[in-house]
């Protein structure tokens, strides 16, 4: 303030005037007459200042509630008036003109609204009514809209209309029911009255939902599913667009999306599936396929929930896969590498499935695994047939491939190890088929077999190949000690070179020595062998001792080769060497017959104590028609009994200078069976010949070791703990190599209970406690 | 809306004001337009959007006289980061403009 103390004197306020009642109802006369005139569209000829004054002036003076209460009267004569005249209107031009009425009432209302803003600003907050343009949708709601004659017509037509538009037959309506749908909308919101939602969204929903549920079953019923799939998703577009070109809300479009899915897509899933030819079970049959179940996924995708069918879709036809792969390789129509070579083309393709059709969707890829590892593990078979693969790999198969080729094979092969829960049968089989790979010399390359042991290794752990390891180890160390027993023999002849080493000729021998725990184990007591021989290992076992004390060395003979020269020939004619290579025991056989011309099975026997099935194959390897080095006295294939001549066939010829003799296999020897026809490697022949799904013995031995040391470390750990939770542990720990099943770790658990290692709480008899 | 004195180009629409006793205030629309009132007329469809011109019976001169400066000062500092100077108020017409003020809404 610049000058406080002047006097200042407040001119004389323009008197208030308390109204009264007389010039209240003429000031009110006044703006009813103008809102006629803004109705009938005249309101250029009014000054807006005019009524805003009157109004202000109304309101000043305390007439608040007469202004109020006088517009409401006249809003509703006028509405009245305008919901008489859409009666008349005919059916055709009802949403046309419904549409024109709502337009000019919004500006009507509009100015309306706009003379009265003092009384909106200062009445009607106070009094807390209804602001003048909300009133004016109310009363549109209340006078037009539900005007019985209006209403139902009007929502008659405009389901019509839509149905219409679904039918296929265009209309223009769209404009216009455009603007219907955004009229119900913003009455609804002025007076909280949900007349959109009561008078179009459920009468829409529910036409919509019935339509589907018809078009859908009857389009099925007469098309392919394929064609379904394109249908439905151009339908699902259709109404996106529809849902978008009439401005449907948000709380409208999701409900109707979710509606059309589930009438379109939930409701039909398993028909699609199952349907015959084009369903999604039938397309998996067929390699070309992938688009068109790529498109019924993008379909299902939109119901979570339906795309479990196509996954159970998918497993079935895994299973049924390979079942009939197993059941190939059970009624020998294909071989164990047949069968492998099956698994991994199968997966291969059920991968490519994955990827193009269910887009690599995560949960399908789990599935199809877990699909996978059923089929697989119904039986210990895939484990066997795996090993029999992989050493059919290792010898004959990567012979001459690269570096890369060798790692992809060994990939592939890895990948079916990984489903496979019987890991222990594999590595059994594999240590035998390994063993006699590095015995018999038979491995294509060293790298290809280190290599496939380190992806062993990197799946299992060290503990799985530790064993593996030992066997390389063991056949390098023997090459080192074999290099130095040449060189010491070499050494000890030059010495030696004066003397007569007695008349005996010394043999050259090979010898691998192997580390008891790391080979299977034969156990076989060493067989008689001939003095030469014998002299050999011998010295060699005496060198051995020397570098080596405290060591024993156990002979195997029942493994190993010989190579012998064979002279035969009658008398000085027809004398024609050959280099026989043979086992050491027909070794041991064929050199009796340097003594002796013929002699019965028994003799033999008793000369060689080589086991009895044992000598009956090897005898009747060196009779067969092929390689006749003996002659059989009894008719027919098989060794008819202890009596049984064998005598040494002079006329024996072959073509080749050095001569191979292959074992038989150890199922024609009982029955006589096909004996030319031994497979070409000795090896193969032997122990794994009948590759059966069941567990084998040792394999079998070890598993109980195996639980009752988890068993036992367990529970050492824990002191006590519940028969579950035991049970759980147990098989989470010993499922790298297999999957116990709960009744065999049980019978463990007794076992251990009698022997005092566990024992049963007093009070409750589920809980296990640790024995110290 | 028929707003055919809404324009976008350079040229500067003016609207005039008149008081109780017949006082003219010219001044530029914009400017009118601070106040809620006012705007509302212009924007309107009745007789003073069509030619800018609004009277007012009830508000005195000197009132509207000062109405008038408080739109150009309100419309002068609105977004200014200077020091804003005080709008002088003398309090023998503080009361009849708080009335005007409340009339016109601003």
């Amino acid at each position: 303030m610049a000058d406080t103390r002047r006097r200042f004197n407040i001119k004389p306020f323009r008197a208030h005037v308390p109204m009264d009642k007389t010039v209240a109802q003429q000031t009110w006369g006044a703006l009813a007459n103008a809102i006629d005139e803004i109705y009938n569209r005249n309101a250029s000829q009014l000054s807006f200042e005019e009524l805003y004054r009157n109004a202000y002036n109304l309101v000043l003076h305390k007439y608040g509630t007469l202004l109020y209460e006088g517009v409401t009267q006249k809003l509703h004569e006028h509405l009245t008036a305008t919901a008489k005249r859409l009666e008349e209107v005919p059916d055709s031009k009802l949403l046309e003109e419904i549409s024109i009425t709502w337009a000019e009432h919004q500006i009507t209302m509009i100015m309306v609204r706009d003379i009265l803003m003092y009384m909106d600003r200062t009445y009607i907050l106070k009094e807390r009514r209804r602001p003048v343009y909300e009133l004016g949708l109310h009363l549109f709601r209340l006078d037009v809209w539900e005007h019985p004659n209006v209403k139902e017509r009007a929502s008659d037509l405009l389901m019509m209309a839509v149905a219409n538009e679904r039918d296929g037959r265009l209309t223009d309506d769209r404009t216009i029911l455009k603007q219907i749908v955004a009229m119900l909308l913003e009455l609804g919101q002025a007076d909280s009255s949900n007349v959109y939602e009561i008078d179009f969204e459920t009468p829409f929903l529910g036409q919509t939902q019935d339509f589907y549920r018809v078009e859908s079953l009857s389009f099925l019923s007469r098309n392919t599913a394929t064609d379904y799939v394109i249908k439905a998703i151009r339908w699902l577009e259709e109404e996106k667009d529809r849902a978008n070109a009439l401005a449907l809300p948000l709380t409208t479009e999701s409900p109707l999306q979710a509606m059309i899915e589930t009438e379109l897509i939930d409701r039909h899933a398993r028909t699609l599936v199952d349907m015959e030819m084009s369903g999604f079970a039938a397309l998996l049959k067929d390699d070309t396929k992938l688009t068109e179940m790529r498109d019924m996924y993008d379909l299902f995708v939109r119901v979570p929930s339906s795309v479990d069918f196509l996954r159970e879709a998918l497993a079935e036809r895994i299973k049924a896969d390979g079942k009939a792969l197993i059941s190939d390789q059970e009624k020998g129509a294909s071989d164990p590498p047949a069968f492998v070579k099956g698994v991994l083309t199968m997966r291969e393709r059920y991968d490519k499935i994955v990827d193009v059709s269910f887009r690599g969707e995560k949960k399908t890829r789990k599935r199809m695994r877990e699909s996978f590892e059923d089929f697989l593990n119904v039986d210990a078979r895939a484990a066997s047939c795996l090993s029999v693969y992989v050493d059919e790999l290792l010898r004959v198969g990567l012979r001459g491939a690269t570096e890369d080729q060798i790692t992809q094979e060994l990939n592939r092969v890895i990948v079916i190890f990984r489903y496979l829960s019987d890991k222990d049968v594999f590595e059994s089989f594999y240590k035998q088929h390994l063993a006699k790979r590095l015995l018999g010399g038979r491995s294509v390359s060293d790298d290809a077999e280190r290599a496939m042991v380190s992806q062993l290794k990197a799946e299992c752990g060290y503990q799985f190949t530790s064993k593996l390891e030992g066997m390389f180890n063991d056949m390098r160390i023997s090459r080192d000690l074999q290099d130095s027993y040449k060189s010491f023999k070499r050494n000890q002849e030059s010495q030696q070179s004066g003397e007569t080493s007695g008349n005996i000729k010394a043999v050259d021998i090979e010898v691998d020595v192997l580390t008891n725990g790391y080979w299977p184990s034969q156990n076989v007591p060493a067989c008689t062998l001939p003095p030469q021989v014998q002299d050999a290992i011998d010295r060699y076992t005496k060198y051995y001792l020397e570098k080596h004390t405290g060591r024993k060395l156990s002979w195997q003979t029942s493994a190993g080769a010989a190579e012998l020269k064979a002279t035969f020939g009658n008398g000085s004619e027809n004398h024609h060497r050959h280099e026989l290579i043979v086992s050491t025991y027909q070794m041991c056989i064929l050199l009796l017959f340097n003594d002796f011309d013929s002699l019965t099975l028994g003799q033999i026997r008793t000369k060689t104590h080589i086991p009895d099935s044992e000598l009956r194959r090897h005898l009747i390897s060196l009779c067969t028609p092929k390689h006749r080095i003996l002659r059989k006295g009894s008719r027919g294939r098989g060794i008819s009994s202890d009596d049984d001549i064998f005598t040494f066939n002079a006329e024996y010829t072959s073509k080749l200078k050095r001569v191979r003799i292959p074992l038989v296999k150890e199922s024609s020897v009982s029955k006589g069976g096909d004996a030319a026809s031994g497979p070409a490697s000795a090896a193969a022949s032997a122990a794994v010949s009948a590759v059966n799904g069941s567990v084998p013995l040792p394999v079998e031995e070890d598993r109980r070791h195996l639980v009752e040391a988890a068993i036992v470390r367990i529970m050492k750990a824990r002191k006590s703990l519940g028969h579950n939770d035991l049970i759980a542990e147990v098989t989470r720990q010993l499922s790298v190599r297999f999957n116990p099943p709960p009744q065999f770790v049980k019978k463990r658990i007794e076992s251990l209970i009698e022997r005092e290692y566990l024992e049963r709480t007093l009070d409750d008899h589920r809980v296990y406690n640790y024995v110290a | 809306m028929s707003d055919d004195n809404t324009n976008n180009s350079e040229e500067r629409v003016y609207v005039k004001l008149i008081s109780a006793e017949g006082h003219e205030f010219f001044l530029d629309k914009t400017i009118a337009m601070i106040s809620g009132t006012i705007k509302t007329m212009l924007e309107g469809s009745f007789r003073e959007a069509q030619d800018n011109i609004i009277r007012f019976p009830d508000i005195a001169g000197y009132i509207l006289e000062r109405v008038v400066k408080y739109l150009h000062y309100k419309e002068k500092y609105s977004n200014a980061a200077t020091r804003i100077p005080e709008f002088i108020i003398e309090p023998e017409y503080a009361l009849e403009l708080l009335i005007a003020a409340k009339y016109l809404d601003c």
